[in-house]
C-alpha cells in the first residue's frame, strides 16, 4: 500500500556534512540520510527513478575539479564518484535518463551519456556562469540560463552531431530579455506547442515559445523571483520571491499575438516563509516550498495553508526532488540485476577524435522484461503450415503419403479381387462336384429333382441356363 | 483458438494413423500431450523428449527411416511446444528438459548438415529455434557447430526465402544461449563483415573502391585481429561458389544476413550489449548509395550482363538496407541521438533520389519514426525535405481521374520495373538492344509525373500529420500555408467521389475499397492535424473542413464516421473557445482577496482529487455552496457573472459563425434536419417541414412514431377507463383532431387522402369499441394494443403511423 507514497529528497549547499535527507511527506519522518553531499541549486536530480545524481559544490581551496556523485536509491551507501574538469553547478537529465547535461560556473557545458559514461560533448555555452539547465519535453532541445540573464536554446541533434564537432555548435535561439540572473526554467507543453517559463532576479517571469523563440507573456513582480514551478495539471505558475512570498498566477496561453504583461496585483500570494524561497516543487500532496529560513513547507492545495512544516536545521535547503518511496526498498535477490539500467562513471575528458570511428553505443534492450511473453508469440506454426499444405497436398511428404495410401488401396483391391476370385473358384468346383454327383447317381435322388434344380439355381444364379437344362 | 488448434492436431493424427503403423508410440505420446490436463502433460514431455532423441539417434543409423519420419518427429515436437512453454515455468522440469534437449541438438545438427530435402531443414530450423528459445542452456556446448551449420546453409543461398529466414532467425538467437555480451557482439561483427564481403564482390565496378574498406575499418579497429569468419568457413569459397555457379548476385544471402541483424537488434537480450552502430549505419549508407550508375572509369570493365544483374537486385537490397535502418532506430531508440544527424543526412539524401513506391513508403515510415522519437529537434531538420517530397507525391494527381485508372496500381505492387529504368539512366548506353526493348516496354505505362500510387500518398499524408503534430510550430511560417491548402485540397478530392463503403464502390472499379478508405482516413486525419497544430492565425479552411467532417459523420457504422465524430469533438474547442473559469480566475480572485483571503482557497483547483480535474465545475460548485450561506451582495454579483458567462459564449459563437463565414449550405441542411426532428416530436402538422422529409430521414423517424403512437393510445385508453362519463366526449375530440391531421396531411400527400381517412374512420370505430369495453378491467389495455396493432397492420401506407401519431400528441396538448 505504502509503496507508492512520495518521499522528498532534500539537500543543501552549505557544507558537505549536511548531506542528503529523505523525508516521508505524510508523517514527516526521516527515511534516509546520505552523508557528504552539497549540491548547488538545480544540481540534484533523480535519474530513471533509480539513481540520485548530485553535483558537488566546489569547496574552496580543496581541488580544481568538480565532482558528480551518483547513488543508487536502493543501495545508497555506495555512490559512484565521477570527477570532472571543473566544478559543475546545475544538472539536468533527459526523461529517459540516457543523457546528463551539466553546466559550470565558467560557462562551459558538458553532456554525458549515462550508460557508458562517455563525455559526448563539451562546449562554451555562455560567457557567464551557468545557472540553470533543462531539457525540453521531448528531450530534443536543451535550454540553458546564465548569470547575465541570457537564455540559449540548443538542439541536441546538432550538439551531438558526430561529424561536426567544431568548437561552437549552431545555436537555435538566443533570448536576452531578462536583465538579471536566471533563477529557474520550467518546460510545459500546451497542446502541440512547447513553451517554457523563465524566472529571473529582475523580478519577471517570462513565457516563451520554445520552437519559435517568441516571448508570449511577461509577469512582473516587485521583488526578485528565486524559484518557479508549475502546477502539474492546471496552468498555474508558482513563483517564489526573495522576501518569502509565493505568487500564484495563471498561465493564460490563448492564441494571443502580442506579449501580454500581467502584474503582481493579479496574483494570489501565499505567505509562510521568512526567508527567500530557494526551491519549489510539486508532489501528489501539494506544493512544497523551501526557504532560506531553514524550513520547508508542504502546502494544502485546497485551503492554501501550510499543512506541514519541516525543519531542516542543518542548513537552508537548495534542492528538492520528489521520489517514490518504493524505490528506496532494497532489491530482493530474486530480481537479478542483469537487465538493470547501468550507470558508468562519467568521464572527465572527451574521447580523442579518431577513436570515434570505432565507436559503438550501448544498446539497452528493455524488452527483456517480458521475455517469456514476447517469445511465446513468435513460435513457428509448422503444424499450421503442414495442415495448410496437406490441404493442398503440395509437400512431397503429403504426396508420398497419398501415393502410399493409394498403393495400399490398390493392394487391398487386388487382394480383395483375389479373394473373390478364389471364392468363385471354390463355388464353381463345388458346383461341378455336385453336377458330377448327380450325373453319376441320378436315381438316388429322384424324390424331388425339380426342387433341387431350383435350389441349384438360387445357389448359383450366374450359371448359364443351358447348364441347368443339361443338368436336368 | 485453442480449440481450433486441438481439432487440427486431431485431424493430422487421424490422418497419420492410416498412414503407417510405425508411429504408434508417437501417437500415444502426443495423445497424452494434448492440452487437456495441465500438470500431467507437462510432466509427460520428458519421456517424449527421451523417445525423440532415441529415435533420432537410431534414425541416423538406419536408412529406411526416410525423411518423412523426421518430418513427423519435428511436427510432434512443434506440437509439444505448447507444453514446452508451460514446462519452462517449472525450474525442476526445466533442468531435465535442458538435459534432454541437449541430447536432441546433435541429431538436429546432423540433419542440417546432411544433404536432404528442404522441408527437413526447415523443420530442423524450427526445432532448433524452439530449443534455443526455451532451453537456451542446452545448446551451449554445440554453439560453434550450430553456428557453422546454419551459416553454411545461409551462405549457400540456395533455398527458399522462408527457410532462409528461419535459419537467419536461429542464427540471430544463437548468442542468447550464451547470454553474454561478447558472443552477441562477435556474432554481430561476423555478420556485418560477411555482408560487407559479399557486397564487395557484388558492387565491384558500380562504386568507388574506397567505400568497401570503410565498414571493415569501422568494425575492426586497426590494432585488432579479424574475427574468424561466420561459421568458421572461409567466406570466399562459399560465396564464390554461389556467385560463380549460378551467375547471380547473392542477394538472398545478403538479405538473410540483414534480416538476421534486424532480429538481433530488435529482439530481447538478457544484458546490455555494445552495438557497432557506426558500422551498421555505414553499411546502410553503402547499400543505399549504390544506384547502378557506372563511374566512367569503370565503363569498359563491366559487361552489360553483370550490370543488368546488379540493377535487378538493387531494389531488394535497398529495401533491406531500409529495414536495417528501421531496426537500428527501433533498437537504439534515443541512444541513436549522437548519430541522428548522420541518419538525417542519409535519409534526406536518399529521399531525393528514391522513386520506388515501396521504398518511398519505407522512407516515410522511417521519417515518422524519427519525428516521433526525437521530437521538435528532429522536425526542424526533416521538415523541408518531408514537405517537398510530400507535396510532390500529393500533387501528382492534378486530375482526379488518374486515381481511377487501374494502371497505377501496377507499379505499387510490381515494384521492380521502375527502379531498373530509373537506375539505368547511364547504363542504357552499354545495354544491348534487347534490354532497351524491355525497358521501353516497362516505361510505357508509367508517367512519372502523374502516377503516384495511392499507398505512397497515404504514407505521405501520415507523415505530414506526424510532422504537424510534432513540429507544427517549428519555423513553420514558410510552409504552413502551402501544407494547409494542400491538405484541404487532398481531403476534398478524396471525399469528392463518395465515401468508401461497400455500397458505393463504383467510383473505383478496379481498386479495393479498403485502400481508398485508408486514403480518406489519412487525408482527414492530416487535415485535422493541420487544424489543430499551433499556428499564428486561425486555420483558413476550417469551414470547408468542418463540412467534410460533418458529412463524414453521417456515414454511420464506418470507421470514417467514428473518426469524423472525434475530429468534430476535437475541433469544438477551436470553434468555440471555451469561456472557462480559468479566464476569470484572476477577476474572481480579485473580488475575494479584499474581503477574506481565507475563503479564496475554496475556489482554487487542487491537484490530487479524483475525477475532478476540470477547473470550472469544482470551482463553481464550491463557490455556490460557499456563497449561498454567506448571503451578501457577493452572491448577486456572482450570479451576474454567471449570467454573463452564459451569455457570452453564445454571442461569441454567433459572431464566429458569421466571421468565419460558414458556408450557407451546411447551415441550411442542419437547420432543416433539426427542424424535422423537432417537428416530429411536437406536431407533425407543419407541412413545410415535411417537404424536407425524404430519404433516410423518413426511415429514421418512422419506427419511433409507431412505438410512440401505441404507447400514447394506451395512455389515452387507460385514462378513459378511469373516467367513464367522459367517454362520449373523447371520440369527438379525436375526430376533430383527425380532421386537422388529415387536412395537414393534404399538404403531405393528397393522393393518400382517401385511404387515410378510411383508416381513420376505422380507428374511430375501434376507439368506440374500446370505450365500450373498457368499463372496468385493466386487461383491456392489451386488447387495445391488439386493436392498434390491427390498425397498423391494416394500414398499407407507410405514412399512416405518422398521422396516427398526430392525434394523441395534440390530444395530450
Amino acid at each position: 500500500m505504502g509503496k507508492n507514497k512520495d518521499a522528498l529528497v532534500v539537500c543543501s549547499d552549505r557544507s558537505t556534512g549536511v548531506g542528503i535527507t529523505v523525508w516521508e511527506l505524510e508523517t514527516g519522518a526521516q527515511l534516509l540520510h546520505i552523508p557528504t553531499c552539497a549540491a548547488a541549486p538545480h544540481g540534484l536530480l533523480c535519474l530513471r527513478n533509480q539513481f540520485l545524481v548530485a553535483s558537488q559544490c566546489n569547496r574552496h581551496g580543496s581541488f580544481g575539479g568538480g565532482a558528480i556523485f551518483i547513488w543508487p536509491l536502493n543501495k545508497p551507501r555506495s555512490p559512484l564518484r565521477s570527477y570532472t574538469m571543473e566544478a559543475i553547478g546545475p544538472l539536468s537529465c533527459t526523461k529517459d535518463g540516457i543523457y546528463i547535461a551539466g553546466g559550470a560556473p565558467s560557462g562551459n557545458a558538458y553532456l554525458w551519456e549515462v550508460a557508458n559514461g562517455r563525455l559526448l560533448r563539451t562546449w562554451r555555452a555562455h560567457h557567464k556562469s551557468l545557472k540553470c539547465m533543462v531539457f525540453s519535453d521531448d528531450d530534443s532541445l536543451l535550454i540553458c540560463g546564465s548569470n547575465d540573464g541570457i537564455i540559449f536554446v540548443w538542439s541536441m541533434i546538432s550538439l551531438l552531431d558526430v561529424e561536426d564537432s567544431g568548437s561552437s555548435p549552431p545555436l537555435l535561439h538566443c533570448l536576452s530579455e531578462h536583465r538579471s540572473s536566471i533563477t529557474g526554467l520550467v518546460t510545459i507543453s500546451v497542446g502541440a506547442r512547447s513553451i517554457f517559463v523563465s524566472s529571473s532576479l529582475d523580478g519577471t517571469c517570462k513565457v516563451w515559445d520554445l520552437v519559435s523563440g517568441r516571448l508570449l507573456q511577461t509577469q512582473v513582480y516587485s521583488t526578485s523571483i528565486t524559484a518557479i514551478t508549475l502546477h502539474p495539471v492546471e496552468q498555474l505558475l508558482f513563483s517564489g520571491s526573495v522576501d518569502g512570498k509565493i505568487f500564484v498566477n495563471v498561465l493564460d496561453l490563448g492564441p494571443v499575438e502580442d506579449p501580454l504583461v500581467t502584474t503582481e496585483d493579479q496574483a494570489f500570494v501565499l505567505k509562510g516563509h521568512n526567508g527567500s524561497i530557494t526551491a519549489l516543487t510539486f508532489s501528489g500532496f501539494g506544493l512544497i516550498s523551501a526557504s532560506e529560513d531553514f524550513t520547508f513547507c508542504l502546502w494544502d492545495t485546497i485551503k492554501w495553508v501550510v499543512a506541514r512544516r519541516f525543519n531542516h536545521r542543518k542548513g537552508a535547503v537548495t534542492n528538492m526532488v520528489v521520489i517514490k518511496q518504493s524505490t528506496l526498498l532494497p532489491m530482493s535477490n530474486h530480481q537479478k540485476a542483469t537487465n538493470q539500467f547501468c550507470v558508468s562513471l562519467l568521464q572527465k575528458y572527451p574521447e580523442p577524435a579518431n577513436s570515434g570511428e570505432g565507436m559503438s553505443t550501448f544498446l539497452s534492450l528493455s524488452a527483456c522484461r517480458n521475455q517469456q511473453t514476447s517469445t511465446n508469440f513468435q513460435g513457428n506454426n509448422l503444424l499450421d503450415h503442414l495442415i495448410f499444405d496437406s490441404e493442398r497436398e503440395q509437400t512431397p511428404v503429403m504426396m508420398q503419403m497419398k501415393l502410399e495410401r493409394s498403393m495400399d488401396d490398390r493392394m487391398w483391391v487386388t487382394s480383395m479381387t483375389k479373394h473373390v476370385m478364389e471364392m468363385n473358384k471354390h463355388l464353381q468346383s463345388r458346383l461341378l462336384d455336385m453336377m458330377q454327383c448327380r450325373l453319376l447317381c441320378p436315381y438316388e435322388t429322384d424324390s424331388s429333382p425339380k426342387k433341387k434344380r431350383q435350389k441349384l439355381r438360387t445357389e448359383s444364379p450366374g450359371l448359364p441356363e443351358g447348364q441347368s437344362h443339361s443338368a436336368g | 483458438m485453442l480449440g481450433k488448434r486441438e481439432d487440427k492436431e486431431e485431424a493430422t493424427f487421424l490422418s497419420s494413423t492410416s498412414y503407417d503403423g510405425k508411429f504408434h508410440s508417437f501417437q500415444l505420446h502426443s495423445w497424452v500431450l494434448r492440452p487437456s490436463a495441465f500438470w500431467v502433460e507437462s510432466l509427460k514431455v520428458v519421456p517424449l523428449v527421451i523417445c525423440l532423441s532415441f529415435l533420432l539417434h537410431s534414425a541416423g543409423a538406419c536408412n529406411h527411416f526416410c525423411f518423412s519420419c523426421f518430418y513427423f518427429v519435428i511436427e510432434i515436437v512443434s506440437n509439444s511446444k505448447f507444453n514446452t512453454q508451460r514446462l519452462a515455468r517449472f525450474p525442476n522440469v526445466k533442468k531435465d528438459g535442458t538435459l534432454l534437449a541437449g541430447k536432441l541438438i546433435q541429431p538436429v545438427l546432423k540433419l542440417l548438415n546432411d544433404d536432404s530435402v528442404e522441408a527437413v531443414w526447415e523443420g530442423a530450423a524450427s526445432l532448433l529455434y524452439t530449443i534455443i528459445t526455451f532451453f537456451p542452456a542446452a545448446i551451449h556446448h554445440y554453439y560453434d557447430r550450430a553456428e557453422a551449420a546454419i551459416a553454411s546453409k545461409i551462405l549457400s543461398g540456395k533455398y527458399s526465402t522462408r527457410t532462409l529466414k528461419k535459419l537467419g532467425y536461429c542464427l540471430a538467437l544463437l548468442p542468447k544461449s550464451k547470454g553474454d555480451e561478447d558472443s552477441w557482439s562477435l556474432m554481430m561483427q561476423k555478420i556485418l563483415l560477411s555482408i560487407n564481403d559479399l557486397l564487395n564482390d557484388a558492387f565491384q565496378g558500380v562504386e568507388e573502391e574506397a567505400k568497401s574498406d570503410e565498414v571493415r575499418r569501422l568494425l575492426v579497429p586497426p590494432g585488432k585481429d579479424l574475427p574468424s569468419p561466420l561459421g568458421h568457413t572461409p567466406l570466399e569459397s562459399a560465396s564464390h561458389e554461389a556467385t560463380r555457379s549460378s551467375e547471380r548476385l547473392p542477394a538472398s544471402t545478403v538479405s538473410t544476413l540483414i534480416f538476421c541483424c534486424c532480429k538481433m537488434l530488435t529482439s530481447s537480450y538478457p544484458i546490455q550489449v555494445t552495438a557497432p552502430i557506426r558500422a551498421m549505419l555505414a553499411l546502410v549508407e553503402r547499400l543505399l548509395m549504390v544506384d547502378g550508375s557506372l563511374p566512367h572509369t569503370m565503363l569498359p570493365f563491366m559487361t552489360a550482363m553483370q550490370h543488368e544483374l546488379i540493377c535487378s537486385e538493387l531494389p531488394v537490397l535497398h529495401a533491406h538496407a531500409l529495414e536495417l535502418l528501421i531496426a537500428i532506430i527501433k533498437g537504439m531508440r534515443r541512444q541513436l541521438l549522437p548519430h541522428a544527424a548522420y541518419v538525417v543526412r542519409l535519409v534526406t539524401r536518399y529521399f531525393r533520389r528514391c522513386a520506388l513506391p515501396e521504398l518511398r513508403i519505407k522512407l516515410y515510415s522511417i521519417t515518422r519514426m524519427l519525428l516521433i522519437s526525437m521530437g521538435v529537434g528532429m522536425a526542424i531538420y526533416l521538415a523541408p525535405d518531408v514537405i517537398d517530397n510530400a507535396i510532390n507525391d500529393l500533387n501528382s494527381f492534378g486530375d482526379e481521374d488518374v486515381e481511377t485508372s487501374p494502371t497505377n496500381i501496377g507499379p505499387s505492387t510490381g515494384a521492380l520495373p521502375q527502379p531498373s529504368n530509373r537506375k539505368r539512366k547511364h547504363g542504357t548506353k552499354t545495354g544491348s538492344p534487347e534490354e532497351k526493348q524491355t525497358i521501353s516496354s516497362e516505361v510505357e505505362p508509367l508517367n512519372p509525373h502523374q502516377t503516384t500510387p495511392i499507398t505512397v500518398k497515404i504514407a505521405a499524408l501520415d507523415t505530414l500529420e506526424v510532422l504537424l503534430t510534432v513540429g507544427g510550430a517549428s519555423k513553420s511560417e514558410s510552409w504552413r500555408s502551402r501544407i494547409d491548402s494542400l491538405l484541404i485540397k487532398t481531403a476534398t478530392n478524396s471525399c469528392k467521389r463518395g465515401w468508401g463503403n461497400e455500397e458505393n464502390n463504383n467510383f473505383l472499379p478496379h481498386e479495393s475499397t479498403s485502400i481508398w478508405v485508408d486514403f480518406q482516413l489519412s487525408s482527414l486525419r492530416a487535415l485535422l492535424a493541420s487544424f489543430l497544430a499551433p499556428a499564428r492565425i486561425r486555420p483558413p479552411f476550417l469551414s470547408q473542413g468542418l463540412e467534410l467532417f460533418r458529412k463524414g459523420k453521417q456515414e454511420a457504422g464506418t470507421k470514417l464516421a467514428g473518426f469524423c465524430a472525434s475530429a468534430l469533438l476535437a475541433l469544438e474547442v477551436l470553434i468555440h473557445p471555451r469561456a472557462l473559469p480559468l479566464d476569470d480566475f484572476p477577476s474572481s480572485y480579485q473580488t475575494f482577496t479584499d474581503g477574506a483571503s481565507h475563503r479564496f482557497p475554496e475556489n482554487m483547483p487542487f491537484y490530487g482529487q479524483k475525477g475532478d480535474t476540470m477547473f470550472s465545475k469544482s470551482m463553481q460548485g464550491a463557490e455556490q455552496s460557499a456563497l449561498k450561506s454567506d448571503d451578501d451582495d457577493l452572491y448577486d454579483r456572482w450570479l451576474q457573472n454567471e449570467n454573463e458567462n452564459e451569455n457570452i459564449p453564445i454571442e461569441n459563437m454567433n459572431d464566429k459563425r458569421s466571421r468565419f463565414n460558414f458556408v450557407e449550405k451546411p447551415c441550411a441542411n442542419d437547420s432543416s434536419f433539426t427542424n424535422i426532428l423537432e417537428v416530429s416530436e411536437q406536431e407533425l402538422a407543419a407541412p413545410d417541414a415535411d417537404v424536407h422529409m425524404r430519404g433516410k430521414d423518413e426511415i429514421m423517424v418512422q419506427p419511433w412514431h409507431s412505438q410512440e403512437s401505441i404507447q400514447q393510445t394506451q395512455e389515452i385508453v387507460s385514462a378513459k377507463g378511469v373516467t367513464s362519463p367522459v367517454v362520449a366526449r373523447n371520440p369527438e375530440g379525436t375526430e376533430i383532431e383527425f380532421k386537422a391531421a388529415v387536412s395537414a396531411s393534404d399538404g403531405l400527400n393528397q393522393t393518400d387522402h382517401d385511404i387515410v381517412s378510411d383508416v381513420l374512420a376505422d380507428k374511430v370505430d375501434g376507439f368506440d369499441n374500446v370505450c365500450g369495453n373498457t368499463s372496468s378491467t385493466i386487461s383491456n389495455v392489451e386488447k387495445v394494443n391488439a386493436s392498434v396493432a390491427h390498425l397498423d397492420s391494416d394500414s398499407s401506407m407507410d405514412s399512416f403511423p405518422a398521422i396516427v401519431d398526430a392525434d394523441p400528441d395534440t390530444d395530450s396538448d
